[in-house]
């Protein structure tokens, strides 16, 4: 027993010490001293995708979810912007000359995918690769709502903590939207592939009763669901 | 260390070791058949988690592979070939790990820092992070020391050591979720952080419970076969008398 302790500590601290290598050397590896998640950062107390479950049991809380993410979001400064309110600035005659901006907090494989029309991308977790192209946009617009993929996500409300910190956005030309992408296709609003003003335009009708995306949906993509649990 | 067990203790071992191979082989079949009766959720997996994209390949591997887990389930509750079965086992995890570390670290590990940060156990971001970089690699790691056979028993006291805390997280956080929607337990459904995508709670447990298992089984010095460097300490000679762990002694 004790040889194999000895040979635990071994392979730990070997182990350890190329596990950090690893991360270092790769070129998508966590810079570790870095805050991903500014803000408060209080988790809700919701199960995966409570927030974008209009079903059942789920259904009963997911007002008090919204109060709650809601008091989060003002803590941090930021205004919730629920599935009405995203309409309506989607519909907002200003959306045409950029005066209202939508903000794809997700990544670009997810953003390809299918995405609000004319929304622009920003991974947060590469800032480095798309503040450029959001920089002017963001700082002509009047009204910037940003989303990820509803539920328990909150890459939109750090994405828009995170403009808003470094580029100096002010905080009442910000929204989040409580539902995110997932509540859009779900209430079969328009869904552009591909980059940005692709003019690849899919409807995607709700299904009946489920709340869910519907079946041949092409978002989100094959692994938004598995590998991200988002609002 | 050196002195063989006394008989009584010897014999609540041998038990205890009998019990545990049945667990697994009982485990192993359970598994397997659950695949076998679900064979689109775990043809999806082929093809969206293990990333085999050819239609042919991703069916074969689908239809097969179930049936293998089964196999080897009736094997190790045969108690038949313990060497190749240890060593089969040895492989086993490490490819299982090599899996899951790669899948958590390429290409998006911001996905896995957003899983383990769900599970609310750190606070400050420079453990967070550390966590969810070293994490995934060191699986890795230890899986290809499994794999080639190299410090074999360390990496295994290593997985046991992930392992434990892993389970114990996942069944709190399926418990919580179960409280809140109501579901019932093995109902839930979600992304544990462990690789594969959203699994059913009952089922990832099994799962769990299957590569504690095997790790104790290596642990207990099983699967030297084909290993370049068992020990990398000098291990102390064994009684002859002792019997082998989880599997009856050789005929």
């Amino acid at each position: 027993m004790k040889g194999s302790l000895q040979e635990g500590a071994l392979v730990a601290v070997v182990g350890a010490a190329l596990a950090f290598a690893a991360n270092a050397l790769s070129p998508r590896g966590l810079l570790l001293s870095k805050n991903y998640f500014p803000g408060t950062s209080v988790a809700l107390p919701s199960p995966v995708g409570m927030l974008t479950n209009t079903t059942g049991a789920a259904s009963a809380t997911t007002n008090s979810l919204l109060d709650l993410l809601s008091a989060r979001l003002q803590a941090d400064g930021l205004q919730l912007a629920d599935s009405n309110r995203v309409v309506q600035f989607f519909h907002d005659p200003r959306r045409e000359q950029d005066g209202v901006i939508f903000m794809d907090s997700r990544d670009e494989e997810h953003y390809r995918a299918g995405h609000i029309p004319g929304a622009y991308l920003f991974d947060r977790f590469h800032p480095e690769n798309y503040l450029t192209n959001v920089l002017e946009a963001c700082l002509t617009a009047q009204e910037i709502v940003f989303y990820c993929n509803g539920g328990e996500c909150d890459d939109s409300e750090h994405a828009a903590i995170m403009l808003r910190d470094s580029i100096g956005i002010p905080k009442e030309k910000i929204f989040v939207s409580g539902g995110g992408i997932t509540e859009w296709a779900t209430n079969g609003l328009p869904i552009e592939l591909g980059p940005r003003n692709s003019g690849q335009l899919t409807n995607l009708v709700p299904t009946a009763a489920s709340g869910a995306v519907g079946q041949g949906s092409r978002l989100p993509s094959p692994g938004v669901q598995t590998q991200e649990s988002g609002r | 260390m050196s002195t063989s067990p006394l008989p009584g203790k010897r014999r609540l071992q041998d038990l205890a070791a009998l019990l545990a191979r049945w667990l697994l082989g009982g485990l192993f079949i359970y598994l397997g058949l659950s695949n076998v009766f679900h064979p689109a959720e775990f043809l999806t997996f082929v093809r969206q988690q293990l990333m085999v994209s050819n239609p042919a390949l991703s069916s074969l591997i689908a239809a097969g592979a179930p049936w293998l887990e089964v196999l080897y389930g009736l094997v190790l509750l045969s108690g038949m070939a313990p060497d190749a079965t240890a060593l089969v086992a040895r492989w086993w995890l490490g490819g299982v790990f090599i899996y899951m570390g790669l899948s958590k670290a390429l290409p998006h590990p911001e996905y896995f820092l957003k899983l383990v940060r769900q599970y609310d156990l750190v606070n400050t971001p420079l453990l967070l992070n550390s966590i969810a970089a070293a994490l995934p690699w060191f699986e890795v790691f230890c899986g290809v020391l499994l794999l080639v056979g190299v410090a074999v028993r360390g990496s295994a006291l290593m997985l046991l050591a992930m392992l434990v805390p892993f389970t114990l997280v996942v069944f709190k956080r399926g418990l919580a979720i179960a409280a809140v929607t109501g579901q019932p337990f093995c109902g839930v459904k979600f992304d544990c952080g462990c690789g594969a995508g959203e699994v059913f709670v009952c089922h990832k447990l099994a799962e769990n419970t299957v590569l504690l298992l095997l790790a104790a089984w290596l642990l207990m010095g099983r699967g030297r076969l084909l290993s370049l460097c068992f020990s990398l300490f000098r291990e102390q000679a064994r009684p002859l008398a002792q019997p082998e762990p989880l599997m009856p002694p050789a005929a």
